[in-house]
């Protein structure tokens, strides 16, 4: 058995890896989206520092040239700078002054640890007036330098006099590290905010494609015969189309149905013919009658029986409807008390008045007609049907006070099912209907002896189950 | 007997119109729902046969009609499809019994008779009435154990009366159940009859079967015996029936 929901390849899984996709989506994007935000900000952030370092450096570099004097023969620094750190040993902000031929001619207080070979040599050409910023490496730290070309008349002459400042950086460096973990924490907290805000979008999102299983689902054991309900636009062109093709279905199912209906009342019509002819021919034609009679009633069952494995087919591709088991049991007992209304016969119907059998009215009428019927007919006085739930069966007994059945020929009633065509005429063929229609629904047909003393069938068939 | 036949099927009609009519049944048949419908309302049948597929009106519908219409005669529907879902509405719309197509000639026979048994309140086909037993299965009469030859018409007359026996009725409703609709009715033979089942059955007039009743018509008298002291007719008086 195909539930519809499964033949339109709308199962629930599909939603799932809706979701799935999602999130995949979200798991590869995320990252790279995360990651280069937080380079950039990570990158902004540097450059930032970098030009306010620049600036402070420049300050400190016009310090310099604030103070310096012209002195006999070189440039002649006060002692004491207005900036503390230039007089603090190893405070990491240090100035020297090269002059043309690249000596020292002064140094700040702070350098006197460092060996005066231990400053970067600065390659670049002179240019009085130029200012240049980098970063470079000595006495085992990084550093920001800025220098600052000049020219100054010492004795009467021009000379050549570069301003260095140098500021380690291993405070940027902390604060650049207290930041980035700043940014790590954030933009984790940012990831996880992200991935929960999607998955509700996702699950908002697709909530509509979720009511539209479950509706599905609904029709399928036919609570409802097609999706009602407001769908967002996106989707209302696949919910009016599966709504058409449920309708479609449903005629097709009831055209096909009364098609072969029909046609099996035109074929039986003419059978009726020739067989009330026969009956009636002369008696010089009687050695032909059994044959012809036995032909007439086998092609009577090949139809009956063909047109029920075709019904049957229907039935297995239908949208399961919900029906209730004892009114049907009960209209079938009501026309049975008609047609043997002469035998007063009791018959008692112990089925909960909510028990529901999912499929086909007229398919659980035909699998069960029979049986009755033949409880009825062979049946003393008594014949009980009772119906309920065993696990995820439905399991319903029909049993009488009759004779029972011989267990030589209860194989013959459960098999002739399966090739009711090959079978001779004679009794049989309405079980061999039930048991088509039985195995289509894939339940089965067992013959016990009834406690009332006769024959107990037991017909038990797939439960109904709640969507 | 008469009986109504309602089957579109030409074939399948003449069939049961010269089967029936062999066995002594007066067969009206109709064609179509409409007609058949109107026969339905328009007669008391015995028996209504009534195939499921008709023309016009459908035969459940033709069935509650007559049923709505007050017609209580029982009624057999024939289905070729078979399928319970037919059987059950038929049955529910008021028939009484089916037969699926195609079917025995004996199998027909055999549904006929006993609903019509069954309709005047007989369960065995044997009934009895003191010294006389009706085979309605084997349509035989015995008189003390012994088979009385009867003419078909003579016999449904005796049927009819027996299964309504202890009513009044008329030669009027008599010629009805035994003639078809258009044959030409001569209330007379009803008496002839009458007169040669007395002769037959009681041929020195000690069981009073069957009294006259003075403007009313017969009645067969379900005990036969107990009715000696109270003859209220004699054949003569019959002249004002009908």
């Amino acid at each position: 058995m195909t539930p519809l929901v499964e033949r339109l390849h709308f199962p629930k899984l599909s939603v799932s890896s809706l979701t799935t996709r999602l999130f995949f989506a979200s798991v590869v994007l995320l990252p790279v989206l995360l990651g280069f935000s937080a380079t950039m900000l990570d990158y902004a952030f540097k450059l930032s520092l970098e030009t306010a370092e620049r600036d402070a450096l420049r300050s400190q570099v016009y310090l310099l040239l604030g103070v310096a004097e012209p002195g006999d023969t070189t440039l002649e620094m006060p002692p004491a700078l207005t900036e503390p750190r230039f007089g603090e040993l190893n405070s990491g902000l240090y100035g020297w002054i090269v002059d043309g031929t690249g000596s020292v001619v002064w140094q700040s207080r702070s350098t006197d640890l460092i060996p005066s070979d231990y400053f970067p040599t600065l390659t670049t050409p002179f240019e009085a007036g130029v200012k240049d910023f980098f970063s470079s490496q000595f006495n085992a730290d990084d550093f920001y330098l800025m220098t600052y070309d000049t020219v100054w008349p010492i004795a009467g002459k021009d000379t050549e006099f570069r301003f260095v400042v140098a500021h380690s950086q291993a405070d940027l460096k902390a604060i650049l590290a207290a930041y980035r973990e700043r940014l790590l924490v954030w933009v984790v907290g940012l990831a996880v905010l992200l991935v929960l805000v999607q998955t509700l979008i996702a699950r908002w999102g697709l909530q509509p494609l979720r009511r539209l299983a479950r509706d599905l689902e609904l029709v399928e054991a036919g609570k409802s015969q097609s999706l009602s309900g407001q769908y967002p636009a996106d989707i209302r062109p696949v919910t009016e189309n599966l709504n058409k093709v449920l309708r479609a279905e449903q005629a097709q199912r009831e055209r096909y149905r009364n098609t072969l209906g029909d046609l099996a009342h035109s074929l039986k019509t003419p059978l009726s013919v020739v067989r009330g002819q026969l009956e009636t021919a002369d008696s010089n034609q009687q050695e032909i009658m059994p044959v012809v009679d036995d032909q007439i009633s086998r092609m009577s069952m090949i139809i009956d029986h063909q047109l029920r494995r075709a019904s049957a087919q229907v039935t297995q591709n239908a949208v399961y409807a919900r029906v209730l088991v004892k009114p049907l049991i009960e209209r079938l007992t009501g026309a049975m008390q008609k047609v043997y209304r002469h035998k007063n016969l009791k018959i008692d119907v112990n089925i909960n008045k909510d028990l529901p059998f999912s499929g086909d009215e007229g398919d659980l009428m035909e699998m069960t007609g029979n049986l009755i019927e033949n409880a009825c007919k062979y049946g003393a006085s008594h014949v009980v049907i009772s119906a309920c739930v065993v696990g995820n069966d439905l399991k319903i007994h029909i049993e009488d006070d009759g004779p029972g059945v011989p267990d030589t020929i209860k194989s013959t009633i459960l098999t002739r099912g399966a090739r009711a065509d090959t079978a001779t005429s004679g009794q049989g063929i309405g079980l061999s209907v039930a048991v088509d229609i039985l195995s289509s629904y894939g339940g089965s047909l067992q013959i016990s002896r009834s406690s009332l003393g006769g024959a107990s069938f037991n017909l038990s068939l797939p439960a109904y189950t709640t969507a | 007997m008469r009986l109504l036949v309602v089957e579109d099927e030409t074939a399948i009609r003449n069939q049961l119109a010269d089967y029936l009519g062999g066995l002594g049944f007066a067969v009206d048949v109709a064609a179509d729902g409409k007609e058949g419908l109107y026969f339905a309302k328009e007669y008391d049948y015995d028996l209504a046969i009534v195939d499921i597929g008709l023309p016009e009106i459908d035969g459940i519908e033709l069935i509650s009609q007559a049923r709505a219409a007050g017609k209580s005669y029982p009624v057999l529907i024939l289905t070729a499809r078979g399928n319970w879902q037919d059987k059950v509405k038929g049955l529910e719309a008021g028939a009484d019994d089916y037969l699926v197509k195609p079917f025995h000639n004996e199998e027909l026979r055999a549904r006929v008779n006993a609903l019509i048994r069954r309709a005047s309140g007989h369960a065995k086909p044997q009934l009895e009435f003191g010294p006389v037993t009706i085979d309605t299965a084997a349509k035989q009469v015995l008189l003390n154990g012994k088979e009385v030859e009867l003419t078909s018409y003579e016999y449904n007359t005796l049927e009819y009366l027996a299964h309504h026996a202890g009513e009044a009725i008329s030669k009027t409703v008599l010629t009805e159940h035994l003639y078809q609709q258009d044959f030409e009715r001569d209330s007379n033979v009803i008496e002839v009859f009458i007169g040669r089942l007395r002769k037959k059955l009681d041929p020195k007039g000690e069981l009073q079967l069957i009294t006259t009743i003075r403007g009313q018509g017969y009645r067969f008298n379900t005990d036969p015996t107990s009715v000696h002291n109270s003859v209220e007719g004699n054949d003569k008086g019959a002249d004002a029936v009908g």
